[in-house]
């Protein structure tokens, strides 16, 4: 009796934690790896809570994405968060990994600038983090805490922000706003990859996510 | 402005701070010990304080609580950035919760 009760309640919050993932943005593959829920019952929970059928393809899986100048600074502060609810806070995993992410997107909303990290990355890099592929690792000046590539000798490491590239002065707001001129639907992580290749060098992310960005571009 | 006001004031800013710890730990705990740079102890214990304990903490002639940062240079770096406001504040908030992590 009592078992069957739990079982219950274990499964609202399975529930909870899916529906809390789909309003975040999550993808299919993030649901089913994070919750117990089959497949199907995870279809029709997205469908509720969209009203569209999930997007296919495959999750972004480079690790070098995070470690570009905007998503980098993005990535570290999430990270850092994360870091900061589970280890001195004693929340579990994947509470504080949703926890951690509204808390982030909370600090972008007062910036006034656009999520970078999109969920499903978010939730990607924690996986980096999991697997050891990435690291974090001290800024020299600022002391704040950012994400590397795991094994990367970091004695004198500076920060993106400390000792930014050339190129990151053009704010996502002045983005923004040469986009309204000219009319471009770009998305928020287009935006970012549009840095390094007008600056000719190599862009470091893969393409696979572009496309599927644009219901986070929230264009008014 | 004279001392008694601005004793006053400090008190009012004490209590402020009190009421307003309470109702972001009643509303989501682990969120607002993160915000607020609070061990699980502390937290626990301003939850349950009563309204007149509280009013009874606040009046003192000193702050409650002080700045996360310890570090003069983090706090300039910070300031001093001349590029990016919005990147100013993502840096501030940063460092903050990592500010938390080391007085814990």
């Amino acid at each position: 009796m009592e078992n069957s009760e739990k079982s219950l309640v274990a499964r609202m919050h399975q529930v909870q934690l899916a529906v809390n993932l789909i309003e975040l943005g999550a993808r299919l593959q993030v649901l089913e790896t994070e919750t117990d829920l089959s497949r199907g019952r995870l279809l029709r929970l997205y469908k509720e809570v969209r009203g569209i059928s999930p997007p296919k393809g495959m999750l972004p899986f480079s690790t070098d994405w995070f470690l570009t100048w905007g998503p980098n600074i993005h990535s570290s502060l999430f990270y850092g968060i994360y870091e900061t609810l589970t280890q001195e806070q004693g929340c579990k995993r994947i509470d504080a990994f949703v926890k951690a992410y509204r808390l982030y997107l909370e600090q972008v909303m007062l910036d006034d600038s656009e999520p970078v990290l999109g969920l499903n990355r978010a939730w990607t890099l924690l996986r980096f983090f999991e697997s050891g592929l990435l690291e974090l690792a001290e800024c020299t000046s600022c002391h704040g805490r950012f994400v590397m590539h795991a094994h990367t000798p970091c004695k004198d490491y500076v920060c993106g922000i400390c000792r930014p590239p050339s190129r990151a002065g053009k704010t996502s707001k002045a983005r923004s706003k040469l986009q309204e001129t000219t009319g471009q639907d770009n998305v928020v992580v287009d935006m970012q990859h549009a840095q390094p290749v007008a600056n000719g060098d190599t862009p470091a992310a893969e393409p696979v996510e572009l496309p599927r960005k644009r219901v986070a571009g929230g264009r008014h | 402005m004279n001392i008694e006001e601005l004793l006053e004031e400090i008190q009012d800013t004490n209590l402020t701070y009190l009421l307003l710890a309470q109702r972001l730990l009643k509303e989501d705990y682990a969120a607002a010990q993160f915000r607020l740079k609070l061990t699980d102890d502390m937290a626990k214990l301003l939850m349950s304080l009563s309204t007149r304990q509280l009013s009874r903490l606040a009046r003192t002639n000193q702050f409650l609580f002080r700045l996360c940062f310890d570090n003069a240079d983090q706090v300039q770096k910070i300031v001093g950035e001349k590029r990016d406001s919005a990147m100013m504040q993502t840096h501030a908030s940063l460092l903050m919760s990592r500010a938390a992590a080391a007085n814990a």
